[in-house]
């Protein structure tokens, strides 16, 4: 099958007064159609910067200096800004982390709604005020008429996610990226929402690009994942190998760092932070932090190990001479049996 | 639906009549105040009234004139009379020209609107204008020269920009008056109004203009800068579209409260340069009556323009209720 969308070799930098970030240093996947890819790291680790490019609404200051992204097999990096607004919506919707700020408090959700169905293309008034209803109906709004008149400050945190989910398929696009659509809401809303985000991609075939620093989060939703680290992708695969047999000891920290219900809850937070890309590491950005880091680590990069065909990881522990190392996690469909 | 209507249309009742008594409070104890304090001022109010032959007056004669203009009586008394009178619509008399309150501020009170009221069209509009320019272009050649530019505008004393034009323009160019408000002896000279109105507004709008601008260019540049605004961008809406039709329409009422609130600001602004170019409206109106004591005088205008600055704050406030939903008073309150 065709990818979707295809980033190959992706390097993005910032240009600061201090200095040059390198935000994303060489990310290459692919989505499939109708297929949920979530990308999961920490804070700071690049998910953002991707997305963002991806549509082409990177902060003036940061550049694609390296790789390409294809869409539909078409190169839609380094598109103008005209080619890229036909794009946005039309192919490619996006909802955002909080809800809260994402919508204009001064316009009716109604008229926002219908702005992005009028975007890419007029339609007369009584179609398109048909079309916002039945969209808002889609998402699981409940009356629906009412409801269009309302306010943004009228509606909650959960309302006002799916709203905006209304709004990025207001277009019919086939690709969704949700850039951390839950971590602004309280975790009932998150189950409805993320329940929502899977019954929507059921009834349209939507192929959505899930972004998340949880990895509970992403167990419900991702068909394959990427863990994102300092701009780089360190593991990669299906979600069920991601779960039950994570190879990279950066993934090991994500799940050691989620409560645990057999052991009362108690989570294991990684040491240290996201260095610094200013002036990046040395060999392996994640050494820093690593307990089970060899010396080599420090030295050189590690390139991708293939654990099977669709499962590989970035890491020295899989070269055939490196030390045996057991998982100190055990992880069963998306909860964490053992953290040790 | 009838008894509904109803209910809505007592509430706006019921609040119009709210503001309206809070608008006439607001009048009485500006006039308690500017009453009393322009009594406690040193000086002698008889000299507004006999010029300087106040100067050779014997006490009896001094006593005689207080007791005729009713200077004699406790302040609480006189503002009682003055209240009284006031309610009536007789403001009293001028003590410098011996006339009518209202007859003497007749064409000064326009002369001062039509000045003032087109320097503050002008400043907002060419703030808005230039605002919504330096955003877009934000950090351009363009952009920073403005900036500039318009910083050293806003540090330069508008007295010394209207001395300066008015050597250059007046009398070295020879081209524009640099004192009144009409050619004299024909007040209804159009022409010759809007020459006389040139020097003067520009003063006004070079030293207002920037700080308003300015204000503008910040606000839309940080209403750019919202999550909204991108998810507008996801939605494939163009950067002009989204600045026109979502930040522009945001700033609005923080621009609408910055040009209520500017009111009193380019007001003051206009007094001081109508005194410069001796233009005859209410600002030199104002100062000469504070300077002879004319009492009545002073009162009057002081109240006016505190209508005009009350007027100018319900004004914005309607405005804003109509712009902006978050600011629409609730039907009950929580502490109501």
């Amino acid at each position: 099958m065709e990818p979707l969308l295809e980033v190959k070799n992706l390097k993005i930098d910032f240009t600061t007064e201090y200095g040059v970030i390198q935000a994303v240093r060489g990310v290459s996947f692919s989505v499939y159609p109708g297929e949920t890819l979530a990308l999961v790291g920490e804070s700071g680790c690049g998910k953002s910067v991707l997305c963002k490019s991806i549509l082409g609404i990177l902060h003036s200051r940061g550049k694609i200096t390296g790789g390409e992204i294809l869409f539909e097999g078409k190169r839609i990096s380094g598109l103008g800004e005209k080619e890229l607004t036909a794009i946005r919506g039309r192919e490619i919707g996006m909802v955002f982390q909080n809800p809260a700020a994402a919508l204009n408090p001064t316009l009716t959700i109604g008229k926002q709604l219908a702005e992005a169905v009028q975007v890419h293309g007029k339609l007369p008034k009584q179609e398109c005020r048909a079309r916002v209803l039945k969209l808002l109906e889609l998402v699981g709004i409940d009356r629906p008429e009412e409801r269009m008149k309302s306010y943004p400050h009228e509606f909650s945190g959960g309302m006002l996610q799916r709203a905006v989910i209304a709004i990025a398929l207001a277009g019919n696009p086939k690709l969704l990226i949700a850039d951390e659509p839950t971590t602004a809401l309280d975790v009932t809303i998150q189950a409805q929402i993320l329940k929502l985000l899977k019954d929507l991609q059921q009834k349209t075939g939507i192929a959505i690009l899930f972004i998340s620093h949880d990895l509970g989060v992403v167990a419900q939703v991702a068909d394959r994942v990427a863990v994102l680290y300092a701009g780089k992708i360190v593991e990669s695969g299906s979600a069920t190998e991601i779960y039950s047999d994570p190879r990279h000891p950066y993934t090991w920290g994500l799940f050691r760092s989620l409560p645990c219900a057999k052991t009362n809850g108690a989570l294991i937070p990684m040491p240290g932070q996201v260095p610094d890309m200013l002036h990046p590491p040395k060999g392996d950005a994640f050494a820093e932090r690593n307990s089970y880091a060899l010396a080599i680590d420090f030295e050189e990069e590690p390139p991708l190990f293939h654990v099977t065909g669709t499962h590989y990881a970035a890491t020295w522990l899989l070269h055939p001479e490196a030390p045996a190392v057991k998982s100190p996690v055990l992880v069963h469909s998306g909860e964490v049996l053992v953290n040790e | 639906m009838q008894r509904k209507g109803d209910a809505q249309l007592k509430h706006k009742l019921f609040s119009a009549l709210k503001k309206l008594f809070q608008v006439l409070l607001t009048l009485f104890l500006l006039s308690l105040a500017v009453f009393y304090m322009s009594r406690l001022a040193p000086g002698d109010p008889l000299r507004s009234y006999y010029g300087e032959s106040v100067e050779r007056m014997s006490t009896a004669e001094r006593e005689t004139a207080m007791e005729r203009l009713g200077l004699d009586q406790p302040v609480y008394v006189q503002y009682g009379k003055w209240f009284a009178n006031a309610a009536q619509g007789d403001f009293g008399i001028s003590f410098k020209y011996k006339q009518d309150v209202s007859q003497v501020i007749g064409n000064t009170y326009f002369n001062t609107i039509l000045l003032g009221g087109s320097a503050y069209l002008l400043t907002f509009l060419l703030a808005l204008g230039l605002g919504i320019y330096c955003a877009l272009k934000e950090d351009s050649l363009a952009d920073r020269i403005i900036c500039k530019i318009g910083t050293v505008t806003n540090c330069i004393p508008s007295f010394w920009v209207a001395l300066i034009l008015i050597l250059v323009f007046s009398v070295l160019l020879k081209w524009l008056p640099s004192s009144g408000a009409y050619p004299i002896g024909s007040p209804n000279d159009l022409l010759g109004r809007v020459r006389h109105l040139i020097l003067p507004l520009i003063v006004l709008i070079l030293s207002h203009l920037w700080y308003y601008a300015y204000m503008i260019r910040n606000k839309l540049l940080e209403e750019t800068k919202q999550d909204y605004v991108l998810l507008c961008r996801t939605k494939g809406l163009s950067r002009r579209t989204i600045l026109w039709k979502h930040c522009v329409r945001n700033i609005m009422p923080s621009f609408i409260s910055l040009m209520a609130i500017s009111i009193p600001h380019i007001l003051g602004g206009t007094y001081i340069v109508e005194k410069v170019f001796s233009y005859p409206g209410l600002g030199t109106l104002c100062f000469e009556s504070a300077k002879y004591h004319d009492y009545n005088m002073l009162l009057v205008l002081t109240l006016l323009t505190g209508v005009i600055v009350i007027l100018a704050n319900l004004l914005a406030q309607f405005l804003n209720d109509h712009i902006d939903p978050r600011m629409r008073q609730t039907k009950r309150g929580f502490l109501r």
